[in-house]
């Protein structure tokens, strides 16, 4: 029997697109589910995603895959390579497990509500496929952290960390809420498949499995870079999503929803990618410096595309290449500082040979960024670390949720100013730590004015007792789960002995 | 404004030495008139050409030796520059905008 090719009967099967007659179009699709930003119903039909997958090639394809990830695992289980990875790459890989497993999950919700509410059959096609594989990266990066449980067990933040009040998850729930979890449909195609997966998700996924390639974790590289696959798929929603935006005359609507996700993940990766790519993994181990990934995937990969839809770069580029110098070299000192407010061990990555590194990438940073450094590894060589742990806490930006470091860029001569941003709305004083992220806000205050931050409850009252310690219970965090300097100070080099420093 | 074009073309997991190896083949094979620029960190391969890149199902069945089906590549596509055409028979990756 002559069989079709695949491209003479996909179409045919996928579209399944009918005229509502029991039901309004209203009760159907609701706009807070799936706002068709006034694009009339048949005028979506027409999107066409431009990577087709039968659902049998997905099943063989994804079996494959699991397959692959599997046996790599099994394979290293059985050898002690975890305890032989150096200390900064545990930090990057605890680090990673927590932020993003379970959000992986919730990703899971906002591609099954695409699947419901996608204004297209074969939009909802595709994003049932997306359901299947946000589940599978879910399932994966719950199950391989879980296995190396009895030597890390930091390693149950995996699980555990969404369901705790850590500052840093308050930071990526109040992201992924706003960008899947609570967002409607077309909005997430947008923001989630093409802002995030096309551009951002790039650099923690595919520059951190270079990375772990030559830190010699097979496994952690195998895994990311097989959830990366389906990622490159299931982000292709976001197109097809743009072109009917921009040929209904929307083409605002879509720079819009860009435009306040772009700055959005860039503060949340700042955080989690720039400190593993440039202090976390080993330097002898580092593929690029984060500025450079950033270039290479965001800079250039992401915005050629975005641009090829007539639209532009987000209005504060400028904002963004200034911060990509300073910004995730003050969050790390910040993290470092307040390291018991984290679930995994930072290192400093600051011995000589590192700060030759950062010099390099970065000019200027060691009178600008070293300076600190110097007086923390003074506090150590003089037998005082508790010199390099905090007593307060930082103002948060309402936002990002990330602590405020205006004033080291203003010292690093970066920013005019050290102050951060302030608005008044409403009875309430919102600060923010940069314009864009003020930004953010209003173009939604509805949505973000009840949100407390973690420094909000503090002062207001949540947090009890409203100490250190207490903020520290109220995070989820045991004094054996507290993060504590991964190299016990080794960075630092030898203490003095008394005498002589006396 | 420069028009120069811009480099588009796959992004493959270093995980599958031989069918990146092949997909490298292939697209030089496809592309007889571009230079092909291949990009190697380990954990991927960026193989890339200006302005529109081409690879097909016949020139990666030659470098593997074996049949194959378009769809096959998926494991190891871990990403592209460019915006992406599939069809049955190859795979094109294009930008238009030139400014
Ligand atoms: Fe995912
Ligand atoms: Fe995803």
């Amino acid at each position: 029997m002559p069989r079709l090719s695949r491209s003479e009967w996909y179409d045919l099967t996928r579209d399944m697109n009918w005229d509502l007659s029991y039901v309004s179009e209203d009760e159907a699709f609701p706009p807070v589910l799936s706002n068709s930003f006034g694009v009339p119903a048949h005028d979506w039909w027409v999107w066409d995603e431009p990577y087709k997958i039968t659902y049998t090639e997905y099943v063989h394809n994804q079996a494959g895959k699991d397959a692959g990830v599997y046996s790599v695992n099994n394979v290293l289980n059985r050898s002690h390579i975890f305890d032989n990875l150096e200390p900064g790459w545990k930090a990057a890989v605890i680090a990673h497990y927590g932020a993003i497993a379970v959000a992986e999950y919730q990703a899971g919700i906002g591609e099954a509500r695409m699947g419901r509410f996608g204004r297209a059959a074969a939009w909802r096609n595709m994003a049932t496929f997306g359901t299947l594989d946000e589940t599978r990266h879910g399932q994966l990066q719950t199950y391989i952290p879980y296995q190396a449980l009895a030597k890390e067990p930091r390693l149950d933040w995996a699980h555990k960390a969404y369901h705790t009040n850590e500052w840093g998850i308050i930071a990526a729930r109040h992201l992924f809420d706003d960008m899947f979890t609570a967002n409607d449909a077309v909005s997430t195609a947008i923001q989630l498949t093409f802002t995030f997966e096309t551009g951002f998700t790039n650099l923690q996924f595919l520059g951190m499995a270079a990375d772990a390639m030559k830190a010699g974790d097979f496994d952690f590289g195998a895994l990311i870079a097989s959830i990366q696959t389906d990622e490159a798929r299931h982000a292709q929603q976001g197109e097809p999503t743009i072109k009917v935006l921009v040929k209904a005359g929307k083409a605002d609507v879509a720079q819009n929803l860009l435009d306040r996700m772009f700055w959005r993940a860039w503060k949340i990766f700042a955080l989690l990618t720039g400190l593993s790519m440039d202090y976390y993994t080993p330097v002898e181990n580092r593929t690029h410096s984060f500025k450079e990934f950033m270039e290479e995937f965001i800079n250039k990969q992401f915005i050629d595309t975005f641009r090829d839809f007539g639209l532009e770069k987000p209005w504060y580029w400028d904002q963004l290449l200034n911060e990509m110098n300073w910004v995730h070299h003050a969050y790390h000192i910040g993290v470092y500082f307040w390291r018991p407010t984290v679930w995994w061990n930072p290192v400093a990555g600051v011995s000589p040979a590192e700060r030759e590194w950062l010099e390099e990438k970065y000019p200027g940073w060691n009178e600008s960024f070293g300076k600190y450094w110097d007086v923390m590894g003074d506090n150590v060589r003089n037998g005082h670390p508790e010199l390099t742990l905090p007593e307060t806490f930082p103002m948060v930006c309402n936002s990002c949720q990330v602590p405020v470091c205006t004033p080291a860029g203003y010292a690093a001569g970066y920013l005019d100013s050290p102050l951060p941003h302030i608005l008044d709305f409403e009875g309430r004083r919102y600060t923010f730590c940069s314009e864009p992220c003020q930004w953010v806000f209003e173009q939604d205050p509805e949505q973000f004015k009840g949100h407390l931050s973690i420094i909000d409850r503090f002062l207001g009252g949540v947090i009890q007792p409203a100490t250190i310690p207490g903020a520290l219970e109220y995070m989820g965090l045991s004094p054996e789960e507290c993060g504590v300097d991964g190299t016990d100070y080794a960075w630092a080099g030898p203490v003095i002995p008394a005498e002589k420093s006396a | 404004m420069t028009t120069q074009l811009k480099m588009v073309g796959p992004v493959v997991s270093g995980m599958d030495g031989a069918l990146a190896e092949a997909v490298v083949t292939a697209i030089e094979d496809d592309n007889p008139d571009l230079e092909v620029d291949v990009d190697d960190q380990g954990g991927y391969i960026r193989v890339q050409t200006p302005g529109r890149c081409r690879i097909t199902r016949a020139s990666l069945e030659d470098a593997l030796g074996r049949t194959f089906h378009m769809h096959e590549l998926e494991p190891s596509l871990a990403g592209f520059a460019g915006r992406m055409k599939v069809t049955d028979e190859d795979i094109i990756w294009y930008l238009e905008r030139e400014d």
